[in-house]
């Protein structure tokens, strides 16, 4: 089993819901600066992305640890960060292309998306299916269906003609 | 004990002083919100000031659920003294400044003095600065949330800014944010710009404690579950909201043309609002931590791009006779950015428009603009001319009853506002329960919150359920079916009253209260709900019955800051046009009674303990509310 967070932006309509229960699930306050995804809005706000992490299989926060205290968890497939061995020197952040890892001032701690242990409340949350929880592999299909939803419409007349 | 006190934070804009306390002193009595608000409004406001002098009082006010995981709790209320009527003045908007003003640390924001400059203010956790806003006075309100993102080099900043209107104090001038969320009734952006306060932009990374966090999870879980499995959850989604209601479902039945001259408008029927949106909509849209998203996001080519929902559209669709979708947009597109509130600006084009139309105004009168219903110029170059208070929008811009007083006395008989200002466009002539609630309400009431039933049950539809409730909690159909004047139906808007000052206190969306209760079986569900999730965020102790106390005793307090710059029975009066039924439509034979609804008055009063000759709270009723201590008998 392979799950993972799919993401789709065209889907977002902007609300952060999944931002606040995100960081009140990890962090038992309600604040966007320390939840695990975080919606990006581009274009004065009028698009929005959910960013969180990509659970990368060549992980680069992996590579720069240099107290190799970041592992992948066997069971979710989340990349996580042993705090007992972290020395909080952030080349895990300087290291992540997505900027999905962040650090947490008032923990004085890195942190990243876990996936909830194998029940992600963002995907949960979320009202539109901007964020699923789902067999990595079904991405592709996914999308594809996303995408032919967008010309159905043009569909339509050929269907009825081959009635 | 943990940190979760929320913050009050105040700035003296002539000395500059910033203080901060906690809201804990307030929340016993007033809950929070627009409660807090009107205490520190009646506290602080001296009576009988110049709301356009430094002697008022700007608010903007959180509720204790705001910028929490609790369904759409990122609504703010602004009050000050309003410029339109000298009474209270009170407007919310939605959006994402509130959530992050929360997540700074704060609650409320309250502003006094005038800085003799203009001044920006920027928030951030701890931080507070007054700076320098001359490069931005002149911006209209999507430029200055531009410039100050860029400026303070954060995108993620949240901006609330006024627009040339309100920096020249026009008196119905607004506040906007980035995308359009606009705090537009009662003219709270001319009272920020008289304090030469061009914008309030706000970054927050502190979060919102929590007393009880693990149960308002859970709590928060399952009403964001309730909302989205409930039948308004999927007609929101289903259709696109605006669309469906205003233009389909609802209009024969609740709609006023014009200056309130008809309750049918052909042209209006004929419409193709769908071809509009599939064109024009980019998403839907809406406010923080909400799952209905109930507005919509369009950009159309050439006039800009924004949100808006049902009241812009009928303000420059029905109102102005105007029967071109995309130059409504251009209008309210306009309106935002001039920062204009745009029921106020409607109803007053929509009032020259009837002048002209019966010759009272001519073209030497509105420096040579025809203004003839619909006229897509003259709509817009009115909506710049009040904002520019250039040539006759120099009268304009005092409002419509200094504009009336002007154009002389047939002018004044064409004016319809209850004290002040001009109401939503409803068919008030046959709605007596929205009509007390219009005559009696402070600021602006908006009715159709409360009794939206009563246009419910005059359409075909299942009325089973609407008419067991009324049963079950007035004691009569009467309560909810139009066309009455019962105690019944007294009792239900005293009841509405206080269910639409429950999401204004709480800091949460009156809509998705009402839309969820719309479909529910049980009245009390969501309410039992919201003071669940109170307690576990803020650790006190309310019940669903002192929540509603909570409203009563708001309602008091806010007639009593009237009071004080004299209102009473005598300014709850209704237009005569409401005593007038319309030349078509489908209520065109019912106009609304002058004795019954005086009688429907001396009731609500009576219900309410106040006096039936001032229409003011007696003093045992404010001793009752725990009022008593510290307002004088009225």
């Amino acid at each position: 089993m392979s799950k993972t967070l799919l993401v789709y932006p065209e889907k977002c309509l902007g609300c952060r819901i999944c931002e606040m229960f995100c960081s009140l699930s990890h962090t038992e306050t309600c604040n966007p600066a320390r939840s695990r995804i975080n919606i990006v809005k581009m274009n004065y706000d009028v698009h929005c992305v959910p960013m969180m992490c990509q659970q990368c299989t060549d992980a680069p926060c992996e590579a720069a640890c240099p107290e190799r205290a970041i592992h992948r968890n066997q069971t979710t497939g989340a990349m996580e960060t042993n705090l007992s061995l972290c020395i909080g020197c952030r080349a895990c952040l300087f290291a992540c292309p997505f900027g999905a890892t962040s650090f947490d001032s008032s923990e004085k701690a890195v942190f990243r998306c876990d996936l909830c242990e194998g029940e992600p409340r963002c995907a949960e949350a979320c009202p539109y299916g901007a964020i699923v929880y789902a067999e990595q592999d079904r991405q592709g299909l996914h999308k594809k269906r996303n995408a032919v939803e967008q010309f159905m419409a043009a569909l339509k007349p050929l269907r009825s003609a081959a009635k | 004990m943990k940190d979760i006190e929320s913050l009050i934070l105040r700035l003296n804009l002539t000395d500059r002083t910033v203080t901060r306390e906690t809201t804990g002193s307030y929340a016993d009595l007033f809950v929070g919100g627009r409660a807090v608000g009107s205490k520190i409004l009646y506290d602080e406001l001296q009576p009988g000031i110049d709301p356009l002098g430094p002697g008022n009082v700007l608010v903007f006010n959180n509720g204790p659920l705001s910028g929490t995981a609790a369904p759409s709790s990122g609504r703010v209320d602004v009050s000050a003294k309003s410029p339109m009527n000298n009474f209270h003045g009170v407007t919310n908007f939605g959006g994402f400044w509130g959530a992050e003003l929360r997540h700074a640390g704060y609650s409320h924001v309250v502003l006094t003095g005038a800085s003799d400059a203009p001044v920006y203010l920027f928030i951030e956790n701890e931080r507070v600065e007054v700076r320098d806003a001359r490069h931005l006075w002149g911006l209209d309100t999507y430029e200055t949330a531009v410039r100050l993102r860029r400026e303070l080099e954060d995108q993620d900043i949240q901006v609330l800014s006024i627009g040339p209107a309100g920096e020249n104090r026009v008196r119905f001038a607004s506040i906007a944010t980035n995308l359009g969320n606009v705090a537009g009734r009662t003219g709270m952006g001319a009272v920020m710009g008289s304090k030469k306060l061009k914008a309030v932009a706000v970054r927050g990374t502190r979060g919102v404690r929590l007393a009880d966090p693990k149960r308002f999870f859970e709590l928060a879980r399952d009403t964001h579950r309730l909302l989205r499995e409930s039948p308004a959850f999927e007609e929101n989604n289903r259709v696109k909201p605006v669309t469906d209601s205003m233009f389909n479902k609802l209009y024969e039945n609740m709609l006023a043309f014009g200056n309130y001259e008809d309750g049918r408008w052909e042209n209006f029927s004929r419409l193709e609002p769908e071809k509009f949106f599939t064109r024009y909509q980019v998403r839907r849209a809406g406010c923080f931590a909400c799952p209905m998203q109930c507005m919509h996001l369009v950009d159309v080519p050439g006039s800009g791009y924004g949100i808006a929902f049902c009241s812009p559209f009928m303000s420059f669709l029905g109102t102005v006779w105007n029967d071109d979708l995309t130059a409504m947009w251009e209008a309210i597109i306009l309106a935002n950015k001039y920062g204009l509130d745009v029921i106020e600006t409607g109803g007053m084009i929509a009032f020259l428009m009837e002048l002209y139309q019966n010759g009272i105004v001519r073209d030497c009168d509105t420096d040579g603009i025809p203004m003839e219903r619909g006229n897509r110029r003259a709509i817009l170059q009115m909506i710049q001319k009040i904002a520019k208070r250039e040539g006759v929008g120099e009268i304009l811009a005092e409002g419509s009853r200094r504009a009336a007083e002007i154009f002389g006395d047939r002018a004044l008989d064409a004016l319809v506002t209850v004290k002040g200002h001009f109401p939503h466009g409803y068919q008030f002539t046959a709605y007596e329960g929205a009509s007390l609630m219009q005559a009696v309400g402070g600021a602006d009431p908006f009715p159709t919150y409360g009794t939206g039933v009563e246009i419910r049950l005059s359409m075909p539809g299942p009325k089973e359920k609407l008419l067991t409730e009324a049963r079950a909690l007035f004691g009569s159909e009467e309560a909810y079916l139009p066309g009455n004047y019962s105690l019944a139906k007294v009792r239900m808007v005293i009841d509405a009253e206080h269910r639409s000052r429950i999401p204004d206190i709480l800091g949460v969306c009156i809509y998705v209260i009402d839309g969820y209760n719309k479909s529910s079986t049980d009245y009390h569900f969501f309410y039992d709900r919201l003071v669940d999730l109170y307690q576990a965020a803020t650790g006190r102790r309310l019940t669903r019955q002192e929540l509603f106390t909570a409203a009563e005793r708001l309602v008091n307090l806010e007639r009593c800051l009237d009071a004080r710059e004299g209102g009473n029975r005598d300014g709850d009066r209704l237009p005569d046009r409401f005593f007038q039924s319309f030349p078509a439509g489908v209520n065109k034979d019912k106009a609304l009674d002058m004795g019954k609804m005086e009688e429907m008055k001396d009731a609500y009063y009576r219900e309410r303990g106040w006096s039936v000759a001032t229409g003011l709270p007696t003093p045992e009723k404010l001793r009752d509310l725990g009022l008593g201590d510290f307002i004088p008998p009225v």
